[in-house]
């Protein structure tokens, strides 16, 4: 997706107008956050497309479920939040519910706010022990 | 001491169903802001739960009392540490949302309210920090 947002848009400016590209292309996309659609920018596509978004709480394990979920039923299903929670909080359901059933299953994982520090949000938003190798050590591209 | 919000999370009630099975009730005293409200939304909307039984449902010794009366909240927690055979989890009732009729309806987000906002809010309150 080449996101039509400003071309100097952080990520997050960007995410919102390409999931709305998205399904103006046609994609049956479902986006989901976990508390933190403020800081995604999640909520943007949840304001155009509400019947295509929710907040499920602060339960990262349950939306990586939840979006599982839609994706067998053949929607596109993208979930968000800070890389400290996703995966850093979910690695288990990412592996279980995510990359082991076969063909794996069709979840978009958008980590946010990665790097060194997130600044004034303290040390549990910390993103500096997620490394990406965790993931790709368990078929998760 | 925790959120409303923070309820969500499943650690929490594993935790909570934990303490009153290892007998560490003489040691452990929960504390709940129930304030109503998390970045999302207000905490009825995103995930709305009947956290109060929930906690009794665990095994806890719960304590409602007005987060705003310094005198109930030292009864309160005086009254969970002569709790010692079951956890006690004190509740205190809503802060924000009982400050002001405005900010009850209205999320404010994560950015924080407009100047707007809070100058109504602090009418509401009756004049609050001037």
């Amino acid at each position: 997706v080449t996101a039509s947002a400003a071309p100097a848009a952080a990520t997050r400016e960007a995410y919102p107008h390409a999931l709305i590209q998205l399904v103006e292309e046609g994609v049956d996309v479902v986006a989901l956050d976990a508390d933190l659609s403020v800081s995604t920018m999640g909520y943007q596509f949840g304001e155009k497309y509400p019947e295509r978004w929710h907040s499920v709480g602060v339960a990262e394990a349950n939306m990586v479920g939840i979006a599982a979920g839609y994706a067998a039923t053949g929607k596109t299903a993208f979930i968000a939040s800070f890389a400290s929670f996703l995966p850093g909080r979910c690695f288990d359901q990412l592996r279980t519910s995510v990359a082991q059933p076969k063909g794996g299953m069709n979840v978009k994982c958008v980590a946010s706010h990665g790097g060194v520090t997130v600044g004034e949000d303290g040390a549990s938003a910390r993103p500096s022990k997620t490394s990406p190798s965790r993931l790709r050590s368990s078929r998760l591209t | 001491m925790m959120g409303d919000g923070e309820l969500n999370e499943g650690q929490v009630w594993e935790a909570a169903m934990a303490v009153p099975h290892f007998g560490l009730g003489d040691r452990i005293i929960a504390i709940i802001d129930r304030n109503g409200i998390q970045n999302d939304g207000f905490a009825d909307d995103i995930m709305k739960t009947n956290p109060v039984e929930m906690w009794r449902g665990f095994g806890w010794h719960v304590i409602e009392c007005d987060g705003h009366d310094m005198a109930a909240v030292d009864q309160a927690l005086a009254e969970a540490e002569r709790h010692t055979t079951s956890p006690a989890a004190w509740w205190a009732t809503p802060q924000r949302v009982k400050a002001s009729a405005s900010w009850r309806t209205t999320w404010i987000p994560r950015e924080g309210a407009t100047e707007q906002q809070i100058a109504q809010a602090l009418d509401e309150i009756g004049g609050g920090l001037k």
